[in-house]
């Protein structure tokens, strides 16, 4: 069966465009083009997910979320050409569980919209798992096998990146220098331009588990301090 | 309700500091005073106040053993007081009373009989004092030469040490054959010692009696005897006279008031002194429980004190030293004839210090050291608490130094130069004017005119100082206060008085002052104006551009032939820049208006470097130039917000990548100068560069033509970040060379 995604826009062709681009990759999409009419076809029990616009006429998104929230468990990803982040921290605060800023590439917004449905059907048992190892958001880090979960799909690592993410998961949110990292990783005392090499294999493993490589979520820089595994 | 306490509890604890310490300096410099006075007859007769025994004291058996000495003179019809001199003739210079005189002795002492006259004379003298003092029942006596009787107020003659008069008289003093005998309370004094053998030494608290081996009675005393009962409680005896002058009356009173000063010395040691001292302590005991709260008193003192010139304080602190120093006439002559004394005759003059130091010490009032103390304590305190004391007298007029503005100091020191000329003119007028007036020369019809007028003089001065000062401390406020303007310090509110002088120009001053807020605010809010303006355009942008982007990947999707997947291409690209070009327009103005956030931090601007050539590893190695970066291995720390200066560094080393000349170098160095962290960019344009051109500002590109990538805000962006983040970005181009320069305040190492 095709999941279903109900997409609300008060722009017609950027409807058409996300229902476009989406049912190229399988799914089901339901238009709406205000608040209300979002409100009215969210009762759909087939609806897995709600791409949902801010600014919109008769009822705003924000109002939208806050009231299909309080009858129905979905991943709802905010849209919104505001893309200052206290618009960011409102629209996650109201109850959305992504935000995706206009104008997006269309493959962030497929990747966010797979990675949501995949933690929201799939990953039914997420709450189950979250016992043991690390998590942190959309990754799950399970050290006895050394194996990263994105979404819950195991990533494929080299063995240096699977180093790298070993030691930042254990220690989620610490900062670690590029010369700590290389010293504990390649276990030799810190060799030529330390920073390049390390950078090199982080700017891999955030290819394979950020939605967008170029804005990363999760394996960031601290400028002029070193690198960590953000904490979520 | 607190600082009032407080405030309270300083006033008591002053108020004790300053009871206590009077009260212990006095009790002191009188203990010190009496221990020192008269080379040690203060030290014996507060040894006597110390006995419980009026009897057993020195000054009461002095006097009995002089009395005695008195009645064997008398017995042998010598002077009863005085000396031979006491009968030369002073103004013939001629022995009326002596004679034989000058017969030379075993030591070359000169030795007088007395002449006839002299006896005759003496004998009168003797009469009239048994007369004075037969009436005196606090001594009963009997004065015998022979068997003779010559003066006694006993109406019996029999007595002796077997039969004593009734009535208290429990102490008796007998001569008898060129020896004496002391009885006290029924008990013989053996005063010669055990084997009447013990010589008499002076000061020694033996009884001054004839009798000791090296103080034998001379052969005149041959046959004269005497016997004197004392009374055990003297009391006062007095004899009117009635038919004369009662008024005058004799009154008989040697022993009682003797036994009467001793009382009262003994009640001054023993009751007013520790009862003085035990106050005073208990005083300072308190002063030590509130001391906390003392300089609060102290500084309110300071605050008074600090209204009176300094100069005037100095004048009155060393005329309190010097009232210390000369404390009553007659120790203040003693102390400059040991001085002068000391200086004329001693080669070392410290060396007769210790003689005259009792002396001087022991004449210190306790009023003296008190003034002394508390002019002492009001200086330094005031130099402590007081807000630089020292500036605010007419040296400090002259001085000024702390004065910051050239017209304030010239105020000061024409002020402070009247002032003095004033005051040197008005002592030398009164000096003169005293030296008139004792020499009379100066008619006194004038001489009030004459002393009025240095008068009104200094009165007149002191208003137009008073005016002055006002004028030259308005004058200051008013400078700040432009000072403050031009610096941009908006909201300074007016601080002068109503009344003064120069209210009108701060008035117009003020005015100007509103009239540049009202300017700067009109200037926020328009600048605030064009960021909601952006920020409106941009999200309106967003929009449709949002549908350009997706449809265009739709299209790519297609997969079109070879000329429209071509173009389809190119609409891509040119939508990512349009997209990338709306969110920098979005943030530079942001930035410009002042509202980007920031989260500074301390951080290694080295680190940041090499983070950021990293994570542009790729372009790097894509661009058709060479990265030279010279960094230093250890960290360079600064603060700033790592985001934003990333951001800086990626669109300079974007730009440099991207306008070098091909086949060129791009330096990238940081440098520690003069405690900033000194980043700067070198490369060598590809073309031309123009001069005389903003490159930070929006928009401005080196080539105006060209079209080809960025938005024309990588410069702009990078400035605005490193403002924001409190540091400086320049653009300095030479010749083809563009340098762009980034600083930072260098953070102390921790």
């Amino acid at each position: 069966m095709q999941e279903k995604i109900l997409v609300v826009d008060d722009d017609r062709e950027i409807v058409g465009a996300i229902a476009l681009l989406l049912e190229a990759e399988g799914y089901a999409v339901l238009r709406a083009y205000n608040g209300m009419e979002a409100l009215e076809l969210a009762v759909d029990p087939d609806i897995r997910l709600i791409l949902m616009d801010v600014m919109m006429p008769k009822l705003d998104g924000l109002s939208a979320v806050l009231r299909i929230r309080q009858v129905r468990n979905l991943p709802i990803i905010v849209l919104s050409a505001k893309s200052e982040d206290t618009d960011k921290v409102l629209g996650l605060s109201m109850g959305a569980d992504d935000y995706v800023a206009k104008p997006f590439h269309p493959q962030e917004l497929v990747a966010r919209v797979k990675s949501q449905l995949r933690r929201y059907t799939t990953l039914g048992d997420v709450n189950a798992v979250q016992g043991t190892g690390y998590t942190s958001g959309r990754l799950r880090y399970d050290p006895d096998n050394r194996t990263l979960f994105a979404d819950g799909e195991p990533v494929k690592l080299t063995a240096t990146e699977a180093r790298i993410v070993d030691l930042l998961m254990r220690n989620l949110g610490r900062i670690f220098p590029a010369e700590e990292i290389y010293r504990r990783v390649w276990e030799e005392e810190t060799g030529f331009a330390p920073e390049n090499t390390v950078m090199v294999h982080i700017r891999h493993i955030r290819e394979k588990i950020e939605l967008d490589p170029r804005e990363p979520e999760y394996l960031k820089v601290v400028w002029g301090i070193g690198y960590k595994m953000e904490k979520k | 309700m607190d600082t009032k306490w407080r405030k309270s509890k300083a006033f008591f604890g002053f108020v004790s500091f300053a009871l206590g310490v009077s009260l212990v300096l006095t009790t002191l410099s009188s203990v010190w005073g009496s221990l020192l006075w008269g080379n040690g007859s203060g030290k014996a007769m507060l040894a006597d106040a110390l006995k419980g025994d009026f009897r057993e004291t020195a000054s009461y058996r002095s006097y009995l053993c002089e009395t005695m000495n008195r009645f064997i003179a008398m017995g042998a019809g010598g002077p009863i007081s005085g000396s031979y001199y006491d009968y030369v003739d002073v103004s013939t210079e001629e022995t009326v009373l002596i004679e034989a005189v000058a017969i030379s002795g075993d030591y070359g002492r000169e030795e007088y009989k007395p002449s006839e006259k002299a006896r005759e004379q003496w004998k009168k003298e003797a009469q009239q004092y048994h007369e004075a003092i037969q009436n005196d029942k606090n001594i009963l006596y009997i004065v015998k030469s022979g068997d003779e009787v010559l003066y006694t107020n006993l109406d019996s003659t029999r007595y002796d040490h077997a039969n004593h008069p009734a009535g208290g008289y429990s102490t008796v003093l007998s001569f008898a054959d060129g020896k004496c005998v002391v009885e006290v309370a029924g008990e013989m004094v053996s005063i010669y010692g055990a084997d009447n053998r013990t010589p008499y030494e002076p000061d020694s608290g033996q009884w001054d009696l004839p009798g000791y081996v090296n103080y034998p009675a001379g052969a005149e005393t041959q046959g004269v005897s005497v016997y004197m009962a004392v009374a055990d409680e003297p009391a006062y005896y007095v004899k009117p006279n009635y038919a004369a002058d009662w008024s005058s009356s004799l009154r008989y009173t040697q022993l009682y008031q003797l036994k009467q000063s001793w009382q009262e010395r003994r009640r001054t040691l023993t009751v007013l002194w520790p009862i003085q001292l035990g106050v005073g302590l208990a005083l300072l005991a308190v002063y030590v429980l509130l001391r906390k709260e003392k300089p609060l008193a102290d500084r309110a003192i300071a605050r008074v004190t600090g209204h009176i010139w300094f100069e005037l304080k100095l004048l009155l602190l060393l005329g309190a030293l010097f009232f210390l120093l000369f404390p009553r006439g007659e120790a203040m002559w003693s102390v400059l004839r040991e001085v002068t004394y000391t200086v004329a005759y001693e080669e070392t003059p410290l060396y007769r210090v210790p003689w005259f130091l009792p002396t001087y010490l022991s004449q210190i009032a306790p009023d003296a050291l008190l003034t002394a103390f508390w002019a002492v304590y009001l200086f330094v305190n005031d130099l402590r608490y007081g807000d630089r004391p020292w500036r605010h007298g007419i040296c400090g007029m002259l001085s000024a130094r702390w004065l910051k503005l050239p017209v304030q100091k010239r105020f000061s020191r024409y002020t402070g130069a009247m002032i003095l000329t004033t005051v040197v003119f008005c002592s030398v007028d009164l000096v003169l004017l005293l030296i008139w007036r004792a020499t009379g020369c100066l008619r006194v019809d004038f001489a009030w005119i004459m002393y009025l007028c240095p008068f009104i003089l200094f009165v007149l001065n002191g208003f137009f100082y008073a005016r002055m000062k006002g004028l030259w401390r308005d004058l200051g406020a008013l400078t700040n206060h432009i000072t403050a303007v031009r610096e941009g310090d908006l909201t300074a509110s007016l601080p002068l008085p109503r009344d003064s002088d120069l209210r009108r120009s701060m008035e117009e001053l003020h005015d100007i002052q509103q009239g540049m807020k009202t300017a700067v605010e009109e200037q926020t809010r328009s600048e605030r104006m064009k960021v909601d303006l952006v920020t409106n355009v941009s999200h309106d942008i967003k929009t449709p551009l949002t549908s350009i982007i997706s449809y265009a990947e739709l299209l790519k999707q297609e997969n079109l032939d070879p000329p429209a997947g071509e173009y389809v291409d190119i609409l891509a690209q040119k939508a990512e820049r349009l997209r990338a070009m709306v969110l920098d327009v979005f943030e530079v103005s942001k930035a410009a208006s002042g509202e980007l956030p920031v989260k500074p931090e301390r951080l290694d601007l080295a680190k940041l470097l090499r983070q950021t050539m990293a994570d542009m590893q790729p372009h790097i190695d894509a661009a058709p130039v060479q990265l030279r970066p010279a960094l230093p291995e250890e960290p360079v720390f600064i603060t700033a917000d790592g985001d934003r200066l990333y951001r800086v560094f990626q669109n300079l080393l974007q730009n440099a990548l991207q306008y070098a000349l091909e086949g060129s170098r791009v330096y990238l160095s940081l440098a520690v100068e003069e405690g900033r962290a000194v980043v700067s960019v070198k490369n060598t344009s590809k073309t031309e560069l123009p001069a005389d051109v903003d490159f930070t500002a929006r928009f401005v590109r080196g080539d105006p033509s060209r079209t080809d990538g960025g938005s024309g805000l990588g410069l702009a962006i990078a400035q605005s970040f490193t403002q924001a983040c409190g540091g400086e970005l320049t653009v300095a181009p030479v010749a083809d060379l563009f340098v762009v320069t980034v600083t930072f305040p260098v953070e102390d190492e921790e």
